[in-house]
């Protein structure tokens, strides 16, 4: 309780840093996820469609899946230096997975009935993927993104190491000086806005899915 | 020969890559406008590739397909789809969509306004008798089979297109419902006069929907005639298997009272005689008479109007030609 209070103590007298601090924490998160799902999802759908390489690239992708965020932020540090850019490469490369996966997963899964009933009724293929594809794989889509915010919050953290600020800087602070207190400055506010991600975010996922009875 | 109105087959086949056999062989019939027809067969006959065939959702390898005689070729493959209702099993209606916007699909891309789109919304769903108010604004899984199946019929025929496919759309549904929805489409044929092409396996379906029966096997067509030519006069054993052999009082069944019924010329129904409906069946009007102990029967229609009568020597004449059948082979 004492460290909390510590905590809240130190984040009433630095108010401006700490802001600054979630705000880059919060545009790197977001940028790097946007990043993500702009390249992501059309990218999926068009391997959904194209078997060709299709499964090549996914499993690359999901072996890149199982490399802890620090190693690829250590890995990319030599190739492309340090700071916000950076940082904000090496993240976006960690939302595609599940972004990835998602959306091909969801155009695949799509009832295949469903679709030929589309085009037997006169759509074209764009008509079809607009209003009979897309709105049907959102849900599933969105729920990758869901997985890919929360981890992308939660490993933004990590690119204090690379200097690309955040709250993560907090967390490196509070460990190199033995402070748990300010640890604490870092580490809560990015559990709840992890927290707060899981739970917009599964309100849109179901905002997305047709009701079921 | 293009025969305008109907779809017409001209040495239609159709062969799928790494088969060794065609799944539609040398197809040549026609479809008369405004006729129910039933193709017919097990799985794997070629039906359903026939059927699609027709709206483009499959490609013929050989031979030309006529819809309102032009070839289906050469008319944009959209357009062309606007123009013939598409009804499959288990409905096809979009789950992310309500009921209303699902049947507003193709008027909207055909363009309507918007209070046209309404008021057909509102009509199409009293045709397949379903409350607008209670089910505009459901969603189809928020309904049962037969329900999502009116739905999948009224959204078909939502900009009144002259052609139906329809590929087992009552296939998945249970045998309560199945009837009662025959019954229906059958009554909502008699109101539209579609042109009609209706995937079966259910050769009761298929005898009590039909004006004509494709029978197929192996990607050929058997048998294209009425119900009651086929029951009379099956071309082949195949063909008599199928619809059931010697069963005379199963296909008696299946067959509507008008088939074998004498016409009343305007004559009043003499006094006190039993009435039965022009569309009940032999079957029905058989167990009448053995009941009854009525020797005929008075035909009327769904107004309850005097159309004919009935008698057991007019079923007997009416299977003679069978009969004799069955003696050749017995």
């Amino acid at each position: 309780m004492a460290l909390l209070l510590e905590a809240y103590q130190y984040l009433l007298e630095n108010q401006s840093d700490f802001w600054h601090a979630v705000n880059t924490h919060l545009l790197l998160s977001f940028l790097a996820l946007g990043i993500g799902v702009v390249i992501c999802v059309p990218l999926g759908i068009y391997l959904a469609k194209t078997n060709r390489g299709s499964m090549v690239i996914l499993n690359a992708v999901n072996i890149g899946r199982i490399i802890p965020s620090l190693a690829v932020l250590a890995l990319a540090m030599p190739y492309i230096g340090v700071g916000f850019g950076p940082s904000l490469l090496a993240l976006s490369l960690l939302v595609c997975p599940p972004i990835l996966i998602n959306t091909v997963t969801a155009f695949r899964e799509l009832d295949k009935s469903v679709i030929e009933a589309a085009y037997g009724m006169g759509m074209d293929h764009r008509r079809v993927l607009r209003t009979v594809e897309i709105p049907l794989a959102l849900p599933v889509i969105i729920t990758g993104i869901k997985t890919a915010a929360v981890e992308v919050i939660a490993s933004a953290a990590l690119a204090a190491f690379i200097g690309g600020g955040g709250l993560g800087e907090y967390i490196l602070n509070g460990i190199a000086l033995a402070q748990t207190s300010l640890l604490l400055v870092g580490a809560i506010p990015i559990a709840i806005l992890a927290l707060l991600a899981e739970v917009i975010f599964g309100g849109i996922e179901k905002w997305t899915t047709p009701p079921l009875v | 020969m293009k025969d305008v109105g109907g779809i017409r087959f001209e040495n239609v086949s159709k062969w799928y890559p790494g088969s060794d056999r065609p799944a539609v062989n040398n197809v040549n019939l026609s479809v008369e406008e405004g006729q129910l027809v039933v193709l017919l067969g097990s799985s794997g006959c070629g039906k359903t590739t026939l059927l699609k065939m027709v709206n483009r959702l499959y490609e013929q390898s050989a031979g030309t397909i006529y819809v309102n005689g032009k070839d289906t070729r050469e008319v944009p493959v959209n357009e062309l789809r606007r123009q013939i209702g598409y009804v499959i099993q288990q409905s096809g209606l979009f789950p992310h969509m309500t009921v209303e916007q699902n049947i507003a699909v193709v008027p909207d891309m055909l363009g309507w306004p918007k209070e046209r789109i309404e008021r057909r919304i509102d009509e199409l769903l009293e045709l397949v008798h379903l409350d607008p108010g209670q089910y505009r604004k459901r969603y189809p899984r928020q309904m049962s089979g037969g329900q999502q199946q009116r739905v999948g019929l009224a959204r078909a025929l939502a900009a009144d297109p002259p052609f139906m496919l329809m590929d087992e759309p009552f296939g998945a549904i249970d045998a309560i419902t199945r009837t009662k929805l025959q019954d229906e489409l059958v009554s909502i044929q008699k109101k539209l006069h579609k042109t009609i092409l209706f995937v079966t396996h259910d050769v009761d379906e298929a005898l009590r929907l039909a004006d004509k029966i494709i029978i197929m096997k192996d990607g050929e067509v058997v048998q294209y005639d009425t119900p009651l030519a086929i029951i009379a006069q099956p071309k082949n054993d195949f063909v008599r298997n199928l619809i059931g052999g010697e069963d005379v009082i199963r296909q008696i069944s299946l067959i509507a009272v008008e088939a074998a019924m004498k016409p009343a010329a305007g004559k009043d129904a003499p006094a006190g005689s039993r009435r039965i409906r022009r569309d009940d069946n032999l079957k029905a009007a058989l167990s009448l008479m053995l009941r009854s102990g009525a020797e005929k029967l008075a035909v009327v229609d769904e107004e309850d109007r005097h159309v004919g009568e009935l008698s057991l020597a007019h079923i007997q004449e009416l299977l003679r030609a069978e009969r004799n059948m069955v003696g050749v082979n017995a």
